[in-house]
């Protein structure tokens, strides 16, 4: 075990964990930890051991907590950890007796230092004023697995002034957006996940709407991931016009090719206004009814570009030419659904050493074409997996990526490597 | 590779289980004969929302009847929330993932609810956060019926998050506890797992308890003419010179305790019988 491993953090792996026992395994003088992030581990883990570890590191400034973790446990946590800077709380499940409550509310009010706080499971309305000491400092707040409504976001965002940072989910509505135009203008970063992303039989969640009203009140906002059911060409020329600085522009509207609902035309001006609008523009995912002008645009505007995502859309192999013509920064462009064949791929050719990687699925590109792709580029690796039961001249998910190193070794027998033989 | 699309995780990794569930909460009042007490013409406002002036103020003021007191309306540390539970908000939850009809195949799929064919892995949201927010949808829901469950069991435990199999999920357990009121000779059964909160549970028995056919009938006319009517009716059936009352319950312990104090799935944990209470015989209460 190294005596000094200051960071560990497993947040992105989905572990499962089966002997629950790990955290019993930093020896009693291990004191060095300064980061601890659990927090999608999918098992209970030992308090105890827990509780200990916390103690001892008294360095320890970010400590992110797995769902296993209850409320209760969550106050003796902070009494150990008071100069905490980043808190993933357990399961905030509403389940204390008056006296814990208050325990849990002092404790929160000794950690002057939080910046961050996330995790939150199950909290409900009843039990976020707990959290009113420390929002006055927070930058970030993570209540992507909390399902809160629009008044209960508006009381909580109204004690967050600072905020910076913001993930929700989209049941707090357009008028939760409305909540955080207004109490939140230092805004940079917004991201809205779908709670019910399959639901197609009740409309609701967020609309075109809240973005607007986000965008008038939180003018330095920055970067937005949001996932809708309707948007309009007029509503996101809004949005870029009182926030030209994105960098990260990422709309998803969830129906697949769905036009702009007011007008019924593709949503092509809206991405035009953003390319056009938000010069600094780095990274940029795309949706709605669009065709091959969407590219014009991006080819033609996107100078700063260097991540495009593009998914059911566009007309014809123009597009995807476009966009590798026009934008000279790009690094990786992924799309999945799109009528772009060998003719789009193989435009590319030139271009592709200078990227990252590209991924094409369900496109019209054939084995053939990525063979010559390979023949022609040799420094590139071109890698197909073909699906179960599709024809055999069809290269159903297609990734292309410069190497030095020559094909992997290691790829897996649905990898089908091609080289420039 | 890493990434994929959007924000999401790469194509085709979800994997969704099957939840089907009768539709959200029933009311039990819709089931409920009108009640018998033909004395009891008045109607009255069970009160646990968050409606402005009920705070501290005395209740009669804000509305034109009497009211059943609770939590809401006395001092207490931790406020209930006034909104709704959020179990209102996952009613939608019986999803799965179609197999994509199109040349495209899932790393996992479950079995299609044959509403819509949806595609894989779109919207692409990464899987751990699809998992994590299904799982709790699922169990914020199957909150009450874990509840009483554990009754049944005679374990003495928090409400837990325990996701609950499929099975469970598909036919609601009932919860039926007594309800009298004082002054009544005949009580009434409430069944506490269909509802998810104070409100509809508050409403349920003030139709039960405290509103006839005709009462309702009359409410439902807007005039002026006839508001006065249902005003002179009340005033004459005032029942011991009293119009408000509370809800207490009897808990597992065998104390009587004021209605609302804690969140409502520890609740129907420990609630044994309910009784509406005259204010003037509830010591300690005050009016």
């Amino acid at each position: 075990m190294k005596r000094s491993l200051t960071q560990l953090d497993i947040q992105e792996n989905g572990i499962d964990d089966k002997s629950g026992g790990w955290l019993s395994c930093f020896p009693e003088n291990f004191t060095s930890l300064e980061v601890l992030n659990f927090a999608n581990l999918n098992t209970d883990v030992n308090f105890d051991a827990l509780e200990k570890l916390v103690s001892r590191c008294k360095s320890l400034k970010v400590l992110k907590v797995n769902k296993s973790v209850s409320l209760e446990n969550l106050q003796r946590l902070l009494v150990c950890a008071p100069r905490l800077t980043e808190l993933g709380t357990g399961s905030f499940m509403p389940e204390l007796t008056g006296r814990q409550y208050a325990e849990l509310e002092t404790a929160f009010n000794q950690c002057k230092n939080l910046n961050t706080l996330s995790g939150l499971w199950e909290a409900t309305a009843l039990y976020l004023p707990v959290l009113y000491p420390i929002c006055s400092n927070l930058t970030f707040l993570n209540l992507s697995y909390t399902f809160l409504q629009s008044l209960e976001l508006a009381s909580l965002l109204r004690q967050c002034p600072r905020l910076k940072r913001l993930w929700v989910l989209d049941t707090v509505g357009d008028k939760g957006l409305e909540a955080v135009g207004s109490n939140c203008p230092l805004l940079e970063e917004l991201r809205v996940f779908p709670a019910d992303p399959f639901d197609e039989e009740i409309i609701h969640g967020v609309t075109e709407a809240g973005l607007v009203a986000v965008s008038y009140g939180c003018r330095r906002l920055h970067y937005v991931l949001y996932f809708c059911r309707q948007m309009t060409n007029a509503a996101v020329a809004t949005i870029v016009q009182n926030c030209p600085d994105f960098t990260h522009f990422r709309l998803c509207i969830m129906n697949p090719g769905q036009p702009d609902y007011l007008t019924n035309e593709p949503m092509d001006e809206a991405f035009g206004a953003v390319v056009r609008t938000c010069t600094k523009l780095q990274r940029l995912s795309v949706s709605g009814l669009l065709t091959d002008l969407t590219f014009k645009y991006i080819g033609q505007y996107a100078k700063n570009l260097e991540t495009l995502s593009v998914a059911f859309a566009g007309s014809s192999d123009r597009g995807m030419q476009c966009v590798l013509e026009g934008c000279t920064k790009l690094r990786k462009l992924e799309i999945r659904d799109c009528p772009f064949g060998n003719v789009a791929l193989l435009s590319g050719l030139e271009k592709y050493e200078s990227m990252r990687s590209l991924w094409m699925s369900a496109c019209n590109v054939t084995m053939n074409g990525c063979r010559l792709l390979a023949r022609e580029m040799p420094r590139l690796n071109v890698e197909v997996m073909k699906e179960d039961g599709s024809d055999d001249t069809q290269a159903d998910k297609v990734y292309v990526y410069r190497s030095v190193a020559g094909p992997r070794r290691d790829a897996p027998p649905c990898v089908l490597t091609l080289s420039g033989l | 590779m890493q990434g994929g699309f959007f924000g999401g995780g790469s194509g085709g990794s979800l994997c969704m289980s099957t939840v089907s569930m009768e539709d959200n909460v029933v009311m039990s009042s819709e089931d409920s004969s009108s009640p018998d007490e033909g004395e009891l013409e008045l109607g009255l406002g069970l009160s646990l929302g968050g409606a402005a002036g009920f705070k501290g103020s005395g209740p009669r003021g804000c509305q034109q009847y009497a009211r059943i007191l609770t939590a809401k309306d006395l001092p207490s540390k931790v406020s209930v929330s006034s909104s709704s539970s959020t179990t209102s908000s996952s009613s939608t939850l019986s999803r799965a993932i179609a197999t994509a009809g199109t040349k495209r195949t899932a790393d996992s799929v479950a079995a299609s609810n044959g509403v819509a064919s949806q595609v894989v892995g779109w919207p692409p949201i990464r899987s751990h956060r699809m998992h994590i927010m299904v799982n709790q949808a699922k169990s914020q829901v199957t909150e009450e019926f874990s509840s009483m469950n554990k009754r049944k069991n005679a374990v003495e435990e928090k409400v837990g998050n325990k996701n609950i199999n499929t099975d469970n999920t598909k036919a609601r357990t009932s919860l039926f506890v007594k309800v009298n009121m004082d002054g009544t000779l005949i009580g009434r059964k409430v069944d506490l797992n269909a509802h998810g909160c104070y409100e509809t549970l508050a409403q349920a028995l003030e139709n039960m308890f405290l509103r006839t056919t005709t009462t309702v009938n009359m409410t439902r006319l807007s005039t002026p003419e006839h508001k006065n009517m249902i005003d002179a009716k009340r005033h004459s059936q005032l029942l011991g010179g009293s119009s408000e009352f509370v809800l207490t319950y009897e808990d597992k312990d065998g104390d009587w305790m004021l209605v609302g104090d804690v969140p409502w799935g520890m609740f129907t944990t420990s609630v044994k019988r309910l009784r509406i209470m005259r204010t003037s015989e509830a010591t300690g209460l005050g009016k």
